[in-house]
């Protein structure tokens, strides 16, 4: 079952696309807003204000894949949990990595990729 | 502690369950449904009311209401489908003590049930689904974070990184399961197991082995709520005392990895009888993975935050330990059905129906049911006395 996008989530994906990680603040107080919040999608009286990211965070969690299911055999294996500097929690697939180096905690940033596929971090330069 | 019972569980049907395709899932709801209802010693034009609860990953049509017309009862005043996922069972038992107590329905029939299981014998594809952890629709499975126990296994990871649980106290959860299946013929995985055997299973999605996963089979529970009565002591009855829900959401600045909304529901549930959660005597709880189970003894109140897991390699809830917990095998070696199985066992326990893994402590019986990735929770405390 496949759900039709919203506006929320197609503006944060659609910025995605674009090369741009965006997160939205509350234009009042100037807050992070969360991803799950959609009060402020601009259906309502007010927007949310979706500002660059520093693409920078740390894992909070991980998972590295064993097995697929047939529709993901090419994805990446090591998915994490990435807190970012602004407090959004986002899932992004983990590379330039041993897995051995892997820890909950590690500083990463996004790393250089194609327009298209998952939006990948990376450890932070002084980090690899 | 001076409560009496807010209604009463008084049949358990369960239909064929198999590991190959048997019927739909409305052909075995069906005979779920008859089951409970003949074991209540009820005939159908008793049932003035019925809640279906479905897999959340299968289109509504395959139970639809029309369930009704099917079994041919007649003139009910309560039907309809309850949506909460793998708490769905716990939460049919809610609304429907709510129904009873309201005097909206007299005896309520609910049942749940699924076909997850094809020709080829796995279950696993059948939730090869990307479970929404970020709040962005579609964006986990763009991400390639597909399969609920990917989704879970990051829950358990976070967990083991704040509180040093490790893949030994995951793996005492899967034993103790397996040695409690091993004395239930219904039971799907019997073979004994030990931590070593558990250490050496496949990795699946780590820090997820193939047996900290459930074992998802073909079948359906259905179960007859109705009005508490003394007079229903020492039959078939199971009484419910307490019965709530807890639903934290996600926000900034959480950690719905391991605080979660059981906890608000074991403080609901445990206010009503004054008591707290090492006062529970046995527990069936919603274990779709090992860490669930595990996260369950914390999150209502079984153990301390960060120590279920020693207390699991001490052997708490295994047979013989101070907690029964899931004796029949829960979903890892049991069978899965959603929140189903927990609600099945507990019955299976209070009606002192369980042969050689009866247990004598069910005064205090905790029931519990998970939806979402621990999202969505509601639980009951059960007992074979009326009156506490």
């Amino acid at each position: 079952m496949t759900i039709e996008p919203g506006r929320w989530s197609r503006t944060f994906t659609d910025a995605v696309e674009a090369g741009e990680l965006r997160l939205p603040f509350d234009p009042a107080t100037g807050r992070p807003v969360s991803l799950h919040d959609r009060r402020l999608d601009g259906l309502g009286d007010t927007s949310a204000e979706w500002r660059p990211a520093r693409g920078t965070g740390v894992v909070v969690s991980h998972v590295r894949f064993h097995r697929r299911y047939a529709t993901t055999a090419g994805e990446p294996p090591i998915l994490a949990l990435i807190e970012l500097d602004e407090g959004h929690r986002l899932v992004a697939p983990l590379i330039e990595i041993e897995p051995d180096r892997l820890a909950v905690g590690l500083a990463v940033e996004v790393a250089d990729r194609p327009p298209q596929g998952p939006l990948a971090f990376r450890p932070r330069h002084d980090q690899r | 502690m001076r409560t009496n019972a807010l209604s009463a569980v008084v049949g358990l049907g369960v239909s064929p369950m198999s590991r190959r395709p048997i019927g739909t899932s409305r052909e075995l709801a069906r005979i779920a449904v008859e089951r409970a209802i003949a074991d209540a010693g009820l005939a159908a034009s008793d049932i003035d009311g019925l809640l279906i609860a479905r897999s959340p990953l299968v289109e509504p049509d395959q139970i639809p209401l029309h369930l009704q017309n099917d079994l041919q009862l007649r003139d009910l005043g309560l039907l309809s489908a309850i949506d909460g996922e793998g708490s769905s069972t716990l939460q049919m038992l809610h609304w429907t003590t709510m129904a009873i107590r309201g005097r909206l329905a007299r005896n309520v029939v609910c049942v749940f049930a699924d076909t997850p299981v094809g020709a080829a014998g796995k279950g696993g594809d059948a939730y090869a689904v990307a479970m929404g952890l970020t709040g962005i629709d579609g964006w986990e499975a763009r991400q390639g974070l597909i399969g609920a126990a990917a989704a879970y296994a990051m829950a358990a990871r976070r967990h083991m990184a704040v509180f040093g649980t490790t893949e030994r106290h995951l793996g005492a959860w899967a034993v103790a399961c397996r040695a409690w299946a091993n004395r239930n013929p219904d039971a799907f995985l019997r073979d004994p197991l030990t931590i070593d055997d558990y250490l050496r299973s496949p990795l699946v999605v780590e820090p997820f082995r193939v047996l900290d996963c459930a074992y998802p089979v073909n079948g359906a529970v259905a179960f007859v709520v109705t009005a508490a009565r003394a007079s229903l002591e020492g039959s078939n009855a199971a009484f419910v005392h307490a019965v709530a829900q807890g639903h934290r959401g996600r926000g900034l600045g959480d950690d719905p990895e391991f605080d979660t909304g059981a906890s608000l529901a074991a403080a609901r549930l445990y206010a009503r009888l004054g008591i707290e959660g090492r006062h529970v005597t046995s527990a069936q709880v919603y274990d779709a993975f090992s860490y669930v189970g595990l996260l369950a003894l914390e999150e209502w109140g079984l153990c301390r935050r960060g120590e279920a897991g020693a207390a699991l390699v001490d052997g708490l809830t295994a047979p013989g330990g101070a907690l029964p917990v899931n004796t029949g095998g829960g979903h890892l070696s049991g069978w899965y059905l959603q929140g189903a199985t927990p609600m099945a066992e507990a019955l299976t326990q209070i009606f002192g129906r369980a042969e050689g893994r009866q247990i004598f402590r069910t005064d205090l019986t905790l029931v519990t049911g998970v939806g979402g990735c621990l999202d969505l929770h509601a639980a009951a405390i059960l007992s074979p006395h009326a009156r506490l």
